[in-house]
């Protein structure tokens, strides 16, 4: 078919583009989404939902058998295949495809397989798509969500065979005897657990003095000891050099600060040192859409330097996660529907990124957002940190999970909540109460005084809040 | 038997009204001539007399509710009277504009008595401020039992945003919302704190709050430093002040064809005047009132200046009325000396200070600010040095002053000398004054302002 027209048409069908999508017909605009691989993108593909499916089989893995053998019983692991809890992460991710196919159906949404670049203002182009799908659509506004793909290292070329990307490892049906994982971020640390759980030997190399580098600091050094008493092994402040193959295995060259060389053996590498945004090839640039450092330059509404052009998501600097990208999906399509049909204006112009929550999987959880310590003491701001730890709190206890703590950082003269980093078990939900109480210009005393029901984790900010008002009670 | 109280007409142009504030309770009787409500109409805030005795037997439009006139607003009759059907009936029957007003009207704000600020927020860190009893309210004490659309004095806000506001001294009920449902949130706070917007500057007089087109705080926002980025783009409520302005005003300026005229003044002797005759008194004369006089001279020789365009028929007024423009925070007032040519300037001023007194505590009555035949508006005071006017109606002119300036000028004798300078601008209707019958008004009014004594002739 050679040319359909649209009110908007998205390039990518990821946690952005897809919830772009549906949030403009909601609001009754005539949508096209293009997508050259499947519905979902990167997050539920081979991102956040296949990775979610293995770290909770590697917690039951590893917490049954030792709840098991706590109570007394002998646990064989005879006949234990890796295969079968990835192929239940697979399943996961394709159901929850299958999900947003349906999704996008059920909101009358034009899905066209293909490859789309921009051929002109308000043009897009599609290759390789389906003989009935159109070659080329004309809308009146284009959002562009080709979300980002994992950095290489010049020399760790990726082969998806033993120098692995995140993709190449949540595709393998196999796990290495011996990994070595470049980058100790959310992606490497989450990696770094499931194949430890399941009973590969890890090395994680980092290049900056900690784990985590952008948490806080002694939150990650939190997790940093849970790791270490696992037996994984942290090489932190030390540069991956390159490698060599050796009979089956490899050899990295490593490199400390002070210049000390050293070698790794293993059979594996990840490398995860960060994500590049997809955004070449798609036209950007001949149609005037202006670049800074590879990700699209954007206003108010998530606009570009073209009008009509819409970014969002991990194409655009502010933070590569996916719930940062169905909001920005969200902004652009309620402010596209305001100037095509007169809806109300989104409610915010733009996401305000100490109010994005931020989460990494491993055990022990972390969940955290806005000011951290440090960063506030860089500044030259005085701020209040409150601490309260997970052994205060009884369900904490009793369900055996003690370790860990969740630190606010509030203003000491409004009692504000500025930020807070959460480490433990249920951090990653946890959190929300907080971001809630921050977004909402809750102070300290209403967390505070909220009663909380007894014995959950919740207790935990709770008390978090009373130690900020220098009246905790469990502690 | 049990029957439905209407909206009555409080004044000429009133087609309807907002209920700001209810002063007989549900269940409560009351006496003929006795207030019931308080109503926010055209320009200003009047008390709605009960018409007879009986008992309040349900409210139909909340507080903060509008209705149109004729619209019913409680349900009386006697005590224990079901007002069932009635007040259903009633409802059905309201204009679709009865649902409770987004804003606090701007006039109850002001007529809000004194908070004492420190204590009642200091305890209330953690409880909402709606949901606190207004200080003072003369039925505080008495259940509430408006249900839950009655609007508060308050604001909604958030907590941060109260003890931020608790932090720089501002009055959060001055504050517009810009959260969601119009919450008061920081950046609120800290914006109308960069706009010089605080708790004391209403109190510190309209005039020195805005212009004529004052808006009160919610244009005080601008420019301010937010965390969060520039704050979203807001729709505010029109209160019934301002539409009135907005309706009177536009249709002045698309039906009068106006022209203008202007004059420059040397205003030396007019301040000298001022200043020999406050010499010794408490409270010193308004050079206002001292042009306003004058003008009621001019008038005098050229009667046809205050006169109405009626159609077949121009009206030419005997008494010489002047209305004087005055800013409030919530919008612009023109309260009316009457008879100014009989009055001395002593009397004008008196009258003039009385009507802005009152007009600033709890609006005036139409009696007050209408009819004038005549204006007078003056921004001198904010720096501005000529500007035009738009003609107040029933009139057909009005004078625009500018600020009283030192500059050189060329006397008689050729010498530079320097002299304090004023802009006069005279707007007129077309259909009424002619341009050389406007100039002719115009240059007597220069001649009396300059030489003062010559309205003694």
């Amino acid at each position: 078919m050679p040319e359909r027209e649209y009110d908007l048409v998205v390039i990518g069908a990821g946690p952005g583009g897809y919830v772009c999508a549906i949030r403009a017909a909601q609001l009754g605009l005539s949508v096209a989404v293009v997508e050259r691989e499947a519905p979902g993108g990167v997050c539920l593909n081979i991102g956040c939902i296949p990775s979610k499916a293995l770290i909770h089989q590697a917690s039951l893995f590893e917490d049954g058998r030792a709840a098991l053998e706590a109570a007394g019983a002998k646990v064989d692991l005879a006949g234990f295949d890796y295969a079968k809890p990835w192929k239940k992460s697979r399943d996961a991710a394709d159901r929850l495809s299958k999900g947003v196919r349906f999704l996008l159906k059920k909101n009358k949404i034009e899905y066209i397989e293909g490859e789309a670049a921009l051929s002109g203002p308000g043009k897009v182009k599609v290759s390789g798509a389906a003989a009935a799908a159109p070659e080329s659509i004309s809308a009146k506004a284009i959002v562009v969500a080709t979300g980002s793909r994992p950095k290489e290292l010049p020399s760790f070329p990726f082969d998806e065979k033993t120098v692995l990307s995140s993709t190449g490892f949540l595709l393998s049906r196999d796990l290495p005897r011996r990994l070595a994982i470049l980058g100790a971020g959310a992606i490497g640390m989450e990696t770094a657990f499931v194949a430890d759980a399941f009973g590969v030997e890890v090395t994680v190399v980092e290049l900056m003095d900690r784990i985590l580098p952008i948490e806080d600091g002694e939150s990650a050094a939190i997790v940093a000891s849970a790791f270490a008493k696992r037996g994984v092994k942290l090489l932190t402040g030390m540069a991956a050099q390159g490698f060599e193959r050796k009979g089956e295995g490899l050899e990295l060259r490593l490199k400390a600060k002070d210049g000390a060389e050293s070698q790794l053996v293993a059979d594996g590498v990840l490398v995860s040192v960060g994500r590049s945004p997809n955004t070449k090839g798609l036209g950007l640039e001949e149609v005037g859409v202006r670049l800074e450092k590879g990700f699209v330059a954007v206003g108010d509404y998530q606009e570009s330097s073209v009008s009509g052009i819409y970014a969002i998501g991990d194409i655009v600097s502010t933070p590569l996660l996916a719930h940062v990208a169905s909001k920005e999906g969200e902004i652009a399509a309620e402010r596209i529907a305001q100037v095509i049909k007169g809806s109300p204006p989104p409610a915010e112009r733009r996401v305000d990124p100490l109010l994005v929550p931020s989460a990494v999987y491993c055990e022990p959880e972390l969940g955290s957002f806005g000011l951290a310590e440090e960063k506030a003491k860089a500044e030259g701001r005085t701020v209040g940190v409150a601490r309260f730890p997970y052994v205060g709190v009884g369900k904490a206890v009793a369900t055996g999970v003690p370790e860990g703590q969740a630190k606010i950082v509030y203003d000491p003269r409004t009692r504000a909540i500025l930020g807070a980093t959460i480490v433990g078990a249920g951090a990653t939900e946890l959190v929300h109460e907080l971001l809630l109480a921050a977004r909402s210009e809750l102070l300290l005393d209403d967390v505070a005084d909220m009663i909380h029901a007894h014995p959950t984790l919740s207790e935990l900010l709770m008390e978090g809040a009373r130690a900020g008002l220098g009246r905790a009670i469990h502690i | 038997m049990a029957e439905t109280l209407l909206m009555m007409a409080l004044s000429p142009t009133m087609s309807q009204g907002t209920i700001t504030k209810w002063k007989v309770a549900e269940g409560a009787a009351f006496t003929a001539g006795s207030v019931l409500c308080e109503v926010e109409t055209d320009k200003a805030s009047m008390d709605y007399e009960a018409p007879k005795g009986a008992v309040l037997l349900k409210r139909i439009v909340a507080e903060g509710g509008k209705a149109a006139v004729g619209d019913p607003i409680a349900v009386i009759g006697k005590a224990g009277e079901d007002p069932g059907p009635l007040a259903a009936m009633a409802e059905t029957m309201a204009s679709p504009s009865v649902p409770a007003a987004v804003a606090v009207a701007p006039s109850a704000v002001e007529t809000a008595p004194a908070m004492p600020r420190a204590p009642s927020f200091a305890s209330a860190a953690s409880v909402p401020v709606a949901a606190a009893p207004m200080a003072g309210a003369p039925d505080a004490a008495a259940p509430n039992l408006d249900g839950p659309s009655a609007p508060s004095s308050y604001p909604p806000s958030s907590p941060l945003a109260r003890a931020v506001a608790r932090e720089l001294g501002i009055d959060i009920r001055k504050v517009r919302g810009s959260g969601p449902n119009g919450r008061v949130v920081e950046r609120d706070i800290r914006s109308a704190a960069a706009g010089g917007f605080a708790a004391g500057s209403a109190a510190a007089g309209g005039l020195a709050t805005g212009g004529l087109g004052a808006r009160g705080p919610a244009v005080a926002q601008g420019s301010a430093a937010s965390s969060s980025g520039p704050a979203p783009d807001r729709r505010l409520p029109v209160s019934g002040k301002r539409a009135v302005i907005a309706k009177r005003l536009s249709e002045s300026f698309y039906t009068a064809p106006h022209f203008y005229l202007k004059r420059r003044i040397d205003a030396g002797p007019l301040m000298a005047l001022r200043e020999t005759a406050n010499a010794g008194r408490d409270k010193p004369l308004s050079l206002n009132a001292f042009i306003v006089k004058l003008a009621a001279e001019a008038i005098v020789r050229h009667p046809y200046v205050n006169s109405t365009w009626e159609g077949a028929t121009i009206l030419e007024r005997s008494s010489i009325d002047i209305g004087l423009a005055v800013a409030l925070p919530d919008g612009l007032i023109t309260p009316v000396a009457r008879d100014c040519a009989r009055k001395g300037v002593a009397a004008i001023d008196e009258e003039l200070s009385a009507l802005i007194a009152k007009a600033k505590e709890r609006g005036l009555a139409p009696s007050e600010y209408e009819g004038a035949g005549f204006t007078v508006t003056n921004l001198g005071s904010f720096g501005v040095e000529e500007f035009t006017a738009i003609i107040n109606p029933p009139g057909s002119a009005i004078l625009a002053l500018g600020a009283a300036l030192k500059e050189p000028f060329v006397g008689g004798d050729g010498t530079i000398g320097v002299r304090r300078a004023m802009a006069l601008t005279l707007g007129c209707d077309h259909r009424v004054i002619d341009g050389a019958a406007g100039a002719r008004f115009l240059a007597t009014l220069v001649s009396l302002l300059e030489e003062p004594g010559k309205a003694l002739l």
